[in-house]
């Protein structure tokens, strides 16, 4: 959308709330909320889903999000929470998706690279086998938990954005990621304790 | 290494994508959808109770309930004393609703509405849905007017009235229907993500009537009514008067009451129960925004 980043440059500093504002009088203003979050969007889709359907979630977050401004907390000034959390139900259609590509990752990263043995090499077999294993990992998680753990590394939110996104009390994102993350400590150290 | 690095090194892995135009393009086609060359006549009108202004009624029906409530120490001439129990002053909004007269809305008309918004650049939202849920309006920041097809979304003035019509009669069915709505319609958060536990019903019910009260021309009487009642059965709801909305107009407020943790207000006129918009307090932070005019009008453009 290069045409809308001579609006989007005129107005540099407003917040997401004021460009949602605007977009109800002007709807082609909405273009410049895609201009500023597409990009991590689309990077939290494909670390959750892959590649192919990575536009179609970004697309159906944007097009739900545009429908629904009117009814946006104008008070929230961080579209970001609003965004992850349309982002992440969507994600949460695609279930037996996301769990195929982790496991497919854990996989795949436990191949052994067929080139000559370095120290390099090493190293390099040793992070893709953590990679394989953090893949399989997250698998086994309970969504939930899996949904709050990625939103505050993968979507880099804050807890009380996480919650926001999510619709629960911030104490429940707390307890669901330390929970994640205890369960990926034990399964990562059942296969290296050492790292 | 610890779980969150990983997470983080898988996360930079990935470079932050570049190629948009697909979901751009998507994004672009739904905001220019084109209006209908020709929006679809409507075979007839449609009855449509509206909740209109009713003043000497109100006043009327305040001196009743000021005697019901028990207020005897207040002085016989002063029919604004209002009754400050969320029960009677409910029940009060009921009878004035239900005493109003249902007018009809044709599908070919209108609902305008005019809406104060918390940013400085665009103080002002003012727009318009006609009622067959085809087509809508709004003035731009240059004061044109802009008639597009309808949006889908929760503005959809159809829409607004076919789940106002689908409501139940009763206050507690009510309740019942909007605990098991999936999201909240609150205009402002209230609590959120900080609110008492348990409080999520609550919470979900008193949004929903705030949300529907702010189209109140959209709302039969009788359903306003049960609306009033419904809100008298939710725990936590209590009275405040003189309560000023985002521009000092003061009026009175049915408050959904977490103390500490936030309160959330629906503001009401004192006389005629019309919506004057929403407040949310929590602490010394305080966010409102209000309806500053609505109605039923015949083509974009007009006013009440």
């Amino acid at each position: 959308m290069r045409h809308q980043s001579g609006q989007a440059s005129a107005t540099p500093v407003t917040d997401d709330a004021t460009v949602i504002a605007q977009s109800r009088h002007d709807p082609e203003h909405f273009a410049v909320l895609f201009e500023r979050h597409a990009p991590v969007l689309k990077r939290y889709a494909v670390l959750r889903l892959g590649a192919d359907v990575a536009d179609d979630i970004v697309a159906e977050t944007f097009i739900a999000a545009f429908q629904q401004r009117a009814a946006y907390d104008l008070t929230r000034q961080d579209a970001r929470p609003w965004l992850y959390g349309i982002a992440t139900n969507l994600v949460g259609r695609h279930r037996r998706r996301e769990i195929t590509l982790y496991k497919a990752l854990s996989r795949r990263g436990a191949d052994p690279a067929d080139e000559p043995f370095t120290e390099q090499v090493h190293e390099r077999v040793a992070a893709d086998r953590l990679r394989g294993r953090l893949s399989g990992a997250l698998a086994s998680l309970p969504a939930g938990h899996r949904d709050a753990l990625l939103l505050v590394t993968w979507g880099e939110l804050s807890y009380e954005h996480a919650a926001q996104s999510l619709g629960v009390p911030v104490g429940t994102v707390r307890s669901r990621v330390n929970r994640a993350r205890q369960k990926l400590r034990r399964k990562l150290g059942d296969i290296d304790p050492t790292l | 290494m610890d779980e969150m690095t990983l997470l983080n090194r898988r996360r930079d892995e990935v470079p932050l994508p570049t190629d948009l135009s697909a979901a751009g393009n998507r994004l672009l086609a739904e905001i220019r959808r084109t209006p209908d060359a020709r929006p679809r006549r409507a075979a007839r009108p449609r009855r449509r109770g509206a909740l209109v202004s009713a003043f000497g009624l109100a006043a009327a029906l305040a001196v009743a309930a000021t005697q019901l409530g028990g207020t005897a120490a207040a002085p016989p001439k002063s029919p604004a004393k209002q009754p400050t129990s969320a029960a009677a002053v409910l029940e009060n909004a009921a009878l004035v609703a239900e005493k109003t007269e249902a007018t009809a809305i044709r599908p070919d008309q209108w609902f305008y509405m005019k809406e104060s918004q918390p940013v400085d650049s665009f103080p002002v939202y003012e727009h318009w849905s006609r009622m067959d849920g085809l087509m809508q309006a709004l003035r731009e920041s240059d004061g044109k007017l802009k008639v597009t097809e309808s949006e889908k979304g929760p503005t959809n003035s159809a829409k607004t009235q076919r789940e106002v019509e689908a409501l139940p009669d009763d206050p507690d069915a009510m309740l019942r229907h909007f605990h098991e709505l999936k999201r909240n319609l609150a205009a402002l958060s209230i609590c959120e993500p900080e609110c008492p536990p348990g409080s999520e019903q609550d919470r979900r019910a008193y949004g929903a009537i705030q949300w529907y009260l702010k189209y109140g021309p959209l709302i039969p009487p009788d359903t306003a009514a049960t609306m009033f009642r419904a809100m008298a059965k939710i725990p936590s709801v209590k009275i405040e008067e003189n309560v000023a909305t985002a521009e000092g107009r003061l009026g009175l407020a049915v408050v959904l009451d977490f103390g500490e943790a936030g309160k959330g207000y629906t503001i009401l006129d004192p006389q005629t129960y019309r919506y004057l918009g929403v407040k949310s307090v929590r602490g010394d932070h305080t966010m409102a925004m209000s309806v500053l005019d609505s109605g039923i009008v015949d083509k974009p453009g007009d006013t009440p």
